[in-house]
């Protein structure tokens, strides 16, 4: 996948803590979160359907038809896919996001660690390692599957992801699911 | 009914933070699928993501385990919805936190003491409060933190219970037996018996049928005015009796330096001075002790005794002439002396007030400590009705009475309490009780722990500190009273010194103001 270099902006951008309209529905917000995990540690839709399987939720996303169909619910999704998503099919995505955020735990650490060192030297992220890889994939992902309507500046996906970093990081905690859970509700409008 | 039970230590780690808290599971753990437990005291230490910087530490109670405890969960939770606001609902002196960039943020203390220091805010990144979220995610998944007190009064309910049982049982017995030749030859001349008593300090009217003794309600009831402050005074639990809080506010510095002396020599315990009983050994049951000391403590009857520098004084006199004519008052409904004594002590601190020796009676109903004490004393008196309307008062308060009740009946000439007697010793003699209840010595443990009880002015315990290191380490276990807990009455003891020995002796002493 070819990388897509974000903004070279300073880090006094990340001082503000981003509002991003982009995780306002709970469909979006659920595949948002999978996606930076994807971008994060490289998973893919395997990597789901094999957690879905641990958490007994082989009903709901059985297989990778199932999986897409369950993303394309995102309205900020190319194309026009499922656009309903019940109750339990939102709890399987929460419940697979923090299954596998957990498994990724060290990593996200380390990742939201560097974060903070680059943030506290006013380094650019994109300059650490980890994290251009991770902002790179990201951000390609994002453009590669979202509708052109949601397309966002640089600055703007560079702090989406960036975002969903650090939350992936206390979704990884005790207690990961229902902190999802309540943001997700708490963030639907 | 809830109660608290054992003492559980806590602890939860995660690479940076790590939590210990002390709690005490509550029965109603019982009713719950997770084990309800009250925080007693909690110590958080936060470390750096490398290097040597020594850790923050911070430790604190239970309101304030809770208070950081809701605002780190509040602010996670709006962190990840990005509601950025501060609340503002918060409690002044609560603990908050705030961003600072997408992974700082700044925990602004409050009232918690960091590092015992002064610093006010302490900065963590995002991996340490996620470290704090989740330690906290931890405590709640496992148990079910309390977010209020099981307050001490709940403890005591047991106690107050069996208490109360006991008591109207001795009461009952003892003064229907007392009494009934009393009540015998009034019946004989009941023309006269109402202005006999005008010799004597308390005036019986219309004496209880023994159907009425049996339930222990208290008819007329006629004090005499030195009573009435004493017994207010004593008042401990009404926290609603204002009036009645007042006046012991006052009372209250006298008492102290009476008791200070011997409040600082654990064997001496409190007994004072004339016809103090001799010192009784700690170890003795709660029930005896607290009539006994009392009863050193307040010294001798209150119309003889030894003028009293202060307060009562003028009280005293001017319910004193009444009293006459309360005997006419006395003939009051036996009704209206129920109610009020069941409210709050209405009569207790204004003599105007306390005109009619009804009310000051009742005015001392409410008082678990200054019925205990009256207990005591008048058990032997032929004056039915005073303890009459102590034990009726009791069932719905008294902690401390059982005890001193039961020792009443060695007290035959057990002397009228004093104001400074009144005010505090009822009190630390409840609190021995139920220090002596809860204290249960290590098997390990060679020699005295001591802990030095600082009170608020509203007689609520502001903080415990032990005397050395031992004592500190089993601070937990020692059955002390909750921070916060009502200990003594507003403008009692300042200071309290608690003795607890490895034989399960428990020794309560106040601490002169310095």
């Amino acid at each position: 996948m070819e990388s897509k270099p974000l903004s070279q902006s300073s880090t006094a951008d990340l001082a503000e803590s981003p509002r991003s309209s982009q995780l306002d529905s709970i469909k979006a917000q659920l595949d948002l979160v999978l996606l930076a995990l994807e971008a994060l540690v490289g998973l893919g839709s395997e990597a789901m359907l094999d957690a879905a399987k641990q958490l007994g939720l082989q009903d709901l996303m059985g297989d990778r038809v199932t999986l897409w169909r369950l993303r394309q619910a995102s309205p900020l999704r190319k194309g026009q896919g499922r656009k309903k998503l019940d109750v339990d099919e939102a709890r399987g995505l929460v419940l697979v996001s923090i299954y596998l955020t957990q498994q990724h735990q060290v990593k996200i650490r380390k990742a939201v660690t560097l974060l903070e060192e680059a943030t506290a030297q006013n380094k650019p992220p994109h300059r650490v390692g980890l994290l251009g890889d991770y902002l790179d994939r990201f951000s390609n992902a994002y453009e590669e599957r979202m509708t052109p309507d949601e397309t966002l500046a640089p600055e703007a996906l560079r702090d989406l992801a960036l975002k969903l970093l650090v939350d992936l990081l206390f979704y990884s905690q005790s207690g990961g699911a229902r902190r999802l859970w309540l943001a997700l509700l708490d963030r639907a409008r | 009914m809830t109660s608290t039970t054992q003492l559980t230590p806590l602890r939860y780690e995660t690479p940076t933070v790590t939590l210990e808290v002390m709690a005490r599971e509550a029965a109603i753990s019982q009713w719950s699928d997770r084990p309800v437990v009250q925080i007693l005291r909690f110590q958080l230490q936060v470390y750096p993501l490398a290097g040597e910087v020594p850790p923050v530490d911070i430790c604190g109670d239970r309101d304030e385990f809770w208070a950081l405890h809701q605002a780190v969960q509040a602010y996670l939770h709006d962190h990840l919805t990005e509601n950025q606001e501060i609340p503002r609902d918060r409690a002044p002196h609560a603990p908050y936190l705030s961003a600072e960039g997408l992974t700082r943020h700044v925990l602004h203390l409050g009232s918690l003491k960091a590092n015992e220091g002064e610093a006010t805010t302490v900065m963590l990144g995002a991996i340490q409060l996620a470290d704090l979220g989740d330690v906290l995610e931890q405590l709640d998944t496992q148990v079910r933190p309390l977010p209020m007190a099981l307050t001490s009064s709940v403890r005591r309910r047991p106690w107050r219970q069996w208490g109360t049982i006991a008591a109207s049982v001795i009461a009952t017995v003892g003064l229907t037996t007392t009494l009934w030749p009393i009540y015998q030859s009034q019946q004989e001349v009941s023309e006269t018996a109402t202005e006999a008593p005008l010799a004597d300090q308390q005036v019986v009217t219309a004496p209880p049928s023994p159907e009425r003794l049996e339930s222990a309600s208290p008819p007329e009831t006629v004090e005499l005015p030195e009573d009435e402050p004493a017994e207010t005074a004593a008042t401990t639990d009404n926290t609603d009796a204002s009036e009645a809080n007042r006046e012991p506010a006052e009372v209250g510095p006298q008492v102290l330096p009476e008791a200070t002396p011997k409040a600082n020599l654990p064997n001496s315990a409190s007994l004072p001075s004339s016809e103090a009983a001799e010192p009784k050994p700690a170890s003795e049951p709660a029930s005896s002790e607290p009539a006994q000391a009392n009863d050193s403590q307040l010294g001798p009857p209150s119309p003889e005794a030894a003028p009293i520098p202060q307060s009562p004084a003028p009280s005293a006199p001017t319910a004193g002439p009444e009293i006459v004519a309360d005997s006419e008052v006395g003939d009051l409904p036996a009704d209206d002396g129920l109610e009020t004594s069941s409210g709050e002590n209405v009569a207790a601190t204004s003599p105007a007030e306390a005109d009619t020796p009804s009310q000051a009676a009742i005015a001392a109903g409410s008082s678990a400590a200054s019925i205990s004490q009256r207990g005591a004393e008048r058990a032997s008196e032929p004056t039915p009705n005073d303890s009459l309307d102590s034990f009726e008062d009791d069932t719905s308060e008294s902690f401390a009475l059982p005890a001193e009740r039961t020792a009443s009946p060695s007290l035959e000439a057990a002397p009228a309490p004093t104001l400074e007697a009144s005010a505090t010793a009822p009190n630390l003699a409840t609190l021995n009780a139920e220090i002596t209840e809860q204290w249960d010595p290590p098997a390990n443990l060679d020699r005295t722990l001591t802990y030095t009880l600082t009170l608020k002015a509203d007689g609520t315990l502001a903080a415990i500190l032990p005397a050395d290191d031992l004592a500190d380490r089993y601070r937990d276990r020692a059955g002390l009273p909750s921070v916060g807990a009502q200990i003594v009455l507003p403008g009692g003891a300042q200071r309290i010194q608690v003795f607890l020995s490895p034989d399960g002796t428990v020794q309560v002493f106040p601490i002169a103001p310095e």
